[in-house]
């Protein structure tokens, strides 16, 4: 053995030795290694195409960027757009998740039955529109024409109602109409002689105040109106929320008024009463525009806050004060409309309650209230008029709903049943694009339908469960892979945008154009597609307003310059109403001609029994109910719905936070799947609240299957509003329990 | 140059785009985020308040990360951003456990992995990827050593707070309240 | 009340909890690089005050213990990286501040 000295001398040398050579290792391994620092990702130069996306109504227009190898990296909004400013929302910006599930329908598919059990097998496409074409044929010269009927909610329904209409039917329903916003129409309509329609004519960028009664703008979505709110508040806009529920605008208002929910129409006529008896309406519009404002005067004394105190549960202070904010900003006041109003069946006249309030402020058709839009007018190729129908939907339902003004999805879905009521009945659904199943409340209801129904074909681009319903699925590519009709949108300025395949269709998916020409061939229906492709169509309707598809393609968006400039009324503009009078109809000659209120009138709605509490559903901002629910980017934000618990109620239950409980009804119905528990303040003690779109049942969507709580299953209490038949659904109530078992 | 950003709680509405945005553009795997939203409510029914803020790495002046990694894959880098170099780090999950934010996690390829202030974007003018799709344009980024830039003059105008001060981080992510 | 939540899911097993970082690895290899150096202590102590021959054992025998330990210890942290390939990457830089390094 050496020397104690000598082997620490070597070995604090070997120890230098190996620092410095270290340190050139390192150098030379630095360039060797190809030095990829992760903030360098790209973007390199990549291709983009324009879109406009279709995971909602609003539309907006983007542009979709594809990486070096060809595949779809991200989508971001289109500068030139009105509709989104260049600002995709959440769903938007993970659309690229539509395309990326791995759980899409992938081939075309009809029912079979093997060994006993009924069961799906693969066919090719010309096989399922044989199969369709021959049932189409067969159900209409058995029961006529009339019995055929179209669901729709998308891009893809334009293209089957020609063929509808083709064969002599219209009942054509999108269950956005009696199911979201159909009241909402109808009340406009009977009062400022329009409806709102898609996207909605609030001036939000401009206004001082803005009254939210019954909507969650922040957690609903959309997309324009989310900014302009954001832009409302950089002015320094007053904000006011009617909401049970502590909601996230509610946080960002300067009043918060926790209603008593099903109390709304009182809140409403109260705050009328306060504006006509204090004089804070707006006299001179009201002079010049508005029919009806002694008998509205005379119909509101009644309703003062002292009685909506006990009613709503809302101090009279609190409502003097509100109703004094909103008229101090008048004309510049919104009392928002919302979107999803069907609630307790008596929401036509509600929503006219609001359109009154609105016209006593003075704030339709003035800046800061609702703009009047335009709509650019593309004309379309001529094809050879549609064979009139013998019956409409009308008499499918029994010529009850005269002032609805679009088809009802649930009244179609009802007239499936044999019924002794019923003009006719309707024998063959088409559905594109909607999930029926979660879309029309009393799912019993629906599945019963179902089993009367000769033809069920369905064309998703999910296997949601609507599928598993039908006889024949046809899957559609996703709109990132089509081409479809230019998006011709109203707004302050109109606008058009074009969607175009960003990539070649995955799997055996087609888009809904080629789908319905395929079966207008079929059903000698060709003369109303003369476009094979439909490019061609689109660039014929281009060139038609001075601009290309090759054009298109490059900018997007092209805005268009107004034809009238009326954004605003004039000063002392003479305006003529679409209505009877030809004013503003505060007192509606329409509802009355038809045996309704002609004003609206508070009603007492049915509150829930001792341990139940009523069932409030809404909006997150990173989904889009069930279209969403199994998009990979989005599940990642939210994967399932949790139910909003009060403190107290958590207490006497003994519910614990993140604790799985199953829902059941007043009806007995109890939830297929457990949810989790939120025990929060933000809840009232007598209502519980869960976002809308899960719970699904079918296997095949592997992220979103028995995640959370479906509400529609346990909406079975339908209030159908008498004046349009829309189906309010908020009249339901749940209690706790610790199992599903159903009792025998 | 100190980039940094600021993000205005008032008009933040929790959508959560700025995660989605940030997983498109940098490609972070589905289950991974750089960036999360946080909702804060305080009081009883029906006096309730609530603080809704989009977090993400703070990008401090004095970070822990950068000072306990053994291999010098943590690293400042152009305008004070914290960055970490793949073919330098070992995974020792060591920066994790430093980080009084929660603002790391390691990749799937095995690196560690956070926000990165999008400096790919930022090289060539346009702005984070979550910045630039906030729809409520809540969010601020700039050079805060150019007193014309938009988060010198929002913080300047508001009152801002930042994310545990007492660790003394300095870090560049104001949230204005 | 007071509710603070994440409200766009991290459905990030390595972040959340965050205490649970570091594995079984890290506890084994302290203990085991404890226990090879105790062992070398006590070998070294009993040279020094030259009572070798009264503890044979943990002088001439025990020491064996030590690289063995070792060798575990470090296969053990080796595991506990996520980039494993670029472990060499330890040995190439000396950071003061890092106790890491």
């Amino acid at each position: 053995m050496n020397s104690r000295r000598q082997f620490l001398k070597i070995s604090s040398l070997s120890a230098a030795g190996l620092i410095f050579g270290g340190g050139l290792l390192d150098a030379f391994a630095n360039n060797l290694v190809k030095t990829n620092p992760s903030h360098f990702k790209g973007p390199f130069d990549f291709t983009r195409t324009p879109t406009y996306c279709e995971v909602c109504f609003w539309k907006c227009a983007g542009w979709v960027y594809k990486d070096e190898n060809g595949r779809i990296k991200k989508i971001i909004g289109n500068n030139d757009d009105p509709n989104c400013n260049g600002r995709f929302c959440p769903r938007g910006t993970g659309g690229v998740g539509m395309y990326n599930d791995e759980d899409r329908l992938k081939t075309p598919l009809i029912r079979t039955e093997e060994r006993g059990k009924q069961t799906f097998r693969e066919a090719t496409w010309d096989e399922a529109f044989d199969y369709i074409a021959k049932k189409l044929t067969k159900v209409k010269k058995e029961y006529g024409p009339e019995s055929l009927a179209l669901f729709s909610h998308g891009s893809g329904g334009k293209y089957f109602g020609k063929v509808l209409k083709g064969l002599g039917s219209n009942n054509i329903a999108a269950p956005s109409y009696a199911q979201c916003r159909g009241p909402r129409e109808v009340a406009f309509i009977a009062t400022y002689g329009q409806g709102i329609n898609s996207p909605e004519n609030t001036d939000i960028r401009d206004t001082k105040c803005l009254v939210l009664i019954g909507s969650h703008l922040g957690e609903n979505m959309h997309n324009g109106q989310v900014q302009e709110m954001s832009d409302a508040i950089d002015k320094g806009a007053t904000i006011i929320t009617v909401d049970p529920r502590f909601s996230t605008v509610a946080s960002k208002s300067k009043f918060w008024l926790p209603i008593k929910p099903s109390t709304d129409m009182a809140l409403l006529l109260t705050w009328m009463n306060v504006i006509i008896n204090e004089e804070l309406y707006d006299k001179k519009y009201v002079e010049k525009y508005c029919y009806g404002f002694d008998q509205l005067k005379e119909h509101v004394q009644q309703y003062t806050p002292e009685w909506a105190y006990g009613v709503t549960s809302l101090k009279p202070q609190q409502i003097r004060e509100t109703a004094r904010a909103m008229a101090d900003a008048a004309p510049a006041v919104i009392v928002h409309p919302g979107r999803h109003v069907t609630w307790y069946g008596d929401d036509t006249q509600r929503l006219r309650a609001v359109a009154i309030l609105n016209a006593l402020l003075g704030s339709w058709g003035r800046r800061g209230g609702y703009y009047n839009p335009e709509k650019a007018s593309v004309p379309h190729f001529e094809i050879p008029k549609f064979p009139k129908p013998n019956k409409s939907w009308r008499e499918a339902l029994g010529g009850k709903y005269k002032l609805a003004d679009l088809a009802l999805a649930s009244g179609l879905c009802d007239a499936s049943m044999p019924s002794p009521d019923l003009g006719h009945q309707v024998k063959a659904w088409i559905v594109n694009g909607t999930n029926l199943i979660n879309t029309l409340p009393n799912q019993a209801n629906t599945l019963k339908a179902i089993q009367e129904l000769d033809l069920i074909a369905v064309v998703d681009t999910m296997p949601m469960e609507i599928t598993g319903y039908a006889d024949v699925v046809l899957p559609e590519c996703t709109y990132l892979e089509r081409y479809d009709s230019l998006r011709v949108s109203q707004g302050r300025e109109p606008s058009i945008a074009l969607r175009m395949p960003a990539v070649e269709p995955k799997y055996n998916t087609k888009p809904a154009y080629w789908m319905a020409r395929e079966l207008a061939k079929k059903l000698n229906l060709l003369d109303y597609f003369p476009f094979e492709n439909l490019e061609d169509e689109i660039d014929w309707e281009l060139q038609q307003v001075g601009t290309s598809l090759e054009e298109m393609q490059r900018i997007g968006v092209k805005r268009i310059k107004r034809e009238y400039d009326d954004l605003y009324f004039a000063k002392d503009e003479n305006v003529e109403f679409n209505t009877n009078t030809g004013k503003i109809e505060l007192y509606s000659t329409a509802l009355a001609d038809e045996g309704f209120e002609p004003m609206p009138v508070f009603v007492q709605h049915p509150e829930p029994q001792e341990g139940f509490y009523r069932l409030i559903y809404g909006r997150a901002p990173m989904h889009t109910f069930s279209r969403t629910a199994n998009n990979p980017n989005l599940t990642d934000l939210m994967d399932e719905n949790t139910v909003w618990v009060n403190p107290k109620v958590a207490k006497e239950w003994d519910l614990k936070n993140d604790q799985y409980v199953y829902l059941e009804n007043q009806d007995g119905i109890v939830s297929d799947f457990s949810i989790k528990v939120r025990v929060t303040e933000r809840i009232r003690f007598d209502s519980v609240y869960m976002v809308h779109g899960f719970g699904h049942t079918d296997k095949r969507m592997k992220r979103c299957f028995g995640k959370g709580v479906s509400d529609t299953q346990l909406i079975t209490n339908v209030m159908t509003d008498p004046i349009m038949g829309g189906t309010g659904m908020r009249g339901n109530f749940v209690t706790f329990r610790f199992d599903n078992k159903k009792e025998a | 140059m100190r980039y940094a950003m600021a993000i205005d709680t008032k008009k933040c509405v929790g959508c959560s785009d700025c995660v989605v945005a940030c997983q498109t553009e940098n490609d972070v795997p589905i289950g991974y985020c750089r960036d999360w939203v946080v909702e804060v409510m305080d009081g009883t029914y029906p006096q309730l308040e609530m603080e809704i803020r989009s977090e993400r790495c703070n990008h401090c002046e004095n970070s822990p990360c950068v000072r306990c990694c053994p291999t010098g894959a943590s690293h400042y880098s152009e305008g004070g951003i914290v960055l970490v170099e793949e073919n330098k780090c070992i995974g020792c999950s060591a920066c994790i456990t430093s980080c009084p934010y929660d603002a790391r996690f390691v990749h799937p390829k095995g690196y560690v992995d956070k926000c990165t202030y999008c400096l790919h974007r930022v090289k060539k003018g346009l702005q984070p990827a979550c910045v630039a799709v906030c729809p409520t344009k809540c969010m601020y980024f700039g050079d805060l050593d150019d007193p014309r830039s938009e988060v010198s003059m929002i913080i300047k105008k508001r009152k801002w707070k930042t994310l545990i001060p007492e660790a003394g981080t300095k870090p560049h992510l104001y949230f204005l309240i | 009340m007071r509710e603070e939540i994440i409200v766009s899911g991290r459905n990030n097993p390595l972040i959340d909890p965050q205490l649970h970082i570091w594995h079984w690895e890290i506890p084994l290899y302290l203990f085991l690089g404890g226990l090879a150096a105790g062992v070398l202590f006590f070998a070294a102590l009993y040279t020094i005050r030259n009572r070798e021959n009264d503890y044979r054992t943990a002088v001439k025998i025990a020491p064996f213990v030590a690289p063995i330990a070792l060798v575990i210890g470090l296969i053990a942290l080796f595991l506990d990286l996520h980039h494993k390939l670029y472990f060499w990457r330890l040995y190439t830089t000396i950071k003061l501040e890092s106790p890491m390094s």
